[in-house]
């Protein structure tokens, strides 16, 4: 027999929320879920009768699917997958040693949810070099037609085309961030995973905002007509409730 | 991902399903080692080390070219070293049955190794 733990939240918040809706999410994922408490701090659970949690991509949806409805309608700390625990005793024990920095979490992320936004862009249509450009970029000691030579030629224009990509995401990146820092100062820019996507970001902003966040992202879309801005959410605060657990 | 979390979607939408597939987990280069195919899970490992270092030697030529501190002679070695050494590393990725995607790993939040 082992706990699951989805996520920790306020106690009050829980019992006047109205808009929760425990039974739903039970029906829809097929799991019981109850909670555990400590003072104000409440652990949304579940129990099984394994005592480890299988790594599927099945399992890892539903967890997932679970704390997001959660979150649609409660702040909450969201647990890593694997949050797993022997009996109500240990849970409590978490919620003991943690009890300042999840409460000191969940006010800053109270009533706020969490946004992604991405710049995708033909990169190379900005920073592609022309045949001209090529011929004054090559250093004098390249230029020959010897075999070595022309494959360096082509090694030392494949690597200024990366620098040209990484100077332009580094100064599209100093704009934006200026940018998005009118409307919130919970940013984190993520390392692009492509090279495709310019920006990759992730914000926290209250939930009341989100037409602003929509006019606001509608509005950088006309001041960089060059890129496709992909805007998602909104998301449980995966990347702003980062707290090592005791 | 669920379509009612895209809120705001702007230019082609083909070219953004493109990207995203690329980030998707089952995407991302990992090292699946099993017991049944541990010299290929070994290989992969091995040569995207050794890709990685080959990458590395490159763009040190890159930067002693850019410091114009090679002579002719250096630069007609260089060019030769870096060509052969290429071309070895496709052979051997032919030899595993590896392709240019495969030799990366994916670091999580770091991003991918090459």
């Amino acid at each position: 027999m082992s706990i699951i733990i989805y996520a920790i939240a306020e106690l009050y918040d829980l019992q006047s929320n109205k808009t929760l809706d425990f039974e739903a999410i039970n029906s829809d994922s097929n799991i019981e879920l109850e909670t555990i408490q400590f003072d104000n701090l409440t652990a949304i659970v579940s129990r099984q009768d394994k005592n480890d949690i299988s790594i599927n991509k099945e399992d890892v949806l539903t967890y997932s699917k679970i704390i997001e409805n959660i979150a649609q309608n409660l702040t909450i700390l969201p647990m890593r997958y694997n949050s797993l625990v022997a009996s109500d005793n240990e849970v409590i024990n978490i919620l003991t040693k943690n009890y300042s920095s999840f409460n000191d979490a969940i006010k800053t992320l109270y009533n706020k949810d969490e946004y992604s936004i991405r710049f995708l862009s033909s990169y190379k249509n900005s920073t592609d070099i022309t045949i001209k450009e090529k011929n004054e970029l090559v250093p004098d000691i390249l230029k020959g037609d010897s075999s070595s030579k022309i494959y360096l030629i082509n090694k030392y224009m494949h690597h200024k085309q990366e620098e040209l990509h990484t100077q332009y995401q580094k100064e599209t990146q100093e704009k934006i961030k200026s940018e998005v820092e009118k409307i919130t100062t919970q940013v984190i820019f993520k390392k692009p995973l492509t090279e495709a996507i310019i920006i990759d970001l992730v914000l926290l902003i209250e939930k009341e905002r989100k037409n602003e966040l929509l006019q606001f992202v509608s509005d950088l879309q006309s001041i960089y007509p060059q890129h496709n801005i992909l805007l998602t959410g909104p998301w449980p605060p995966y990347n702003f409730a980062q707290i090592k657990v005791e | 991902m669920d379509e009612n979390k895209i809120l705001f979607i702007a230019g082609s939408a083909e070219e953004i399903i493109e990207e995203l597939e690329k980030i998707k987990p089952e995407n991302q280069g990992r090292i699946n080692a099993t017991p049944e195919n541990v010299d290929s899970g070994l290989a992969k490992l091995v040569l995207t080390l050794i890709e990685l270092i080959r990458k590395l030697i490159e763009k040190q030529a890159m930067r002693r070219i850019e410091g114009d501190s090679l002579t002719e002679e250096q630069i007609e070695n260089l060019g030769e070293t870096l060509m052969k050494l290429e071309n070895k590393m496709e052979e051997l990725k032919k030899i595993f049955k590896l392709t240019d995607k495969d030799l990366n790993l994916n670091l999580g939040p770091l991003g991918d190794l090459i």
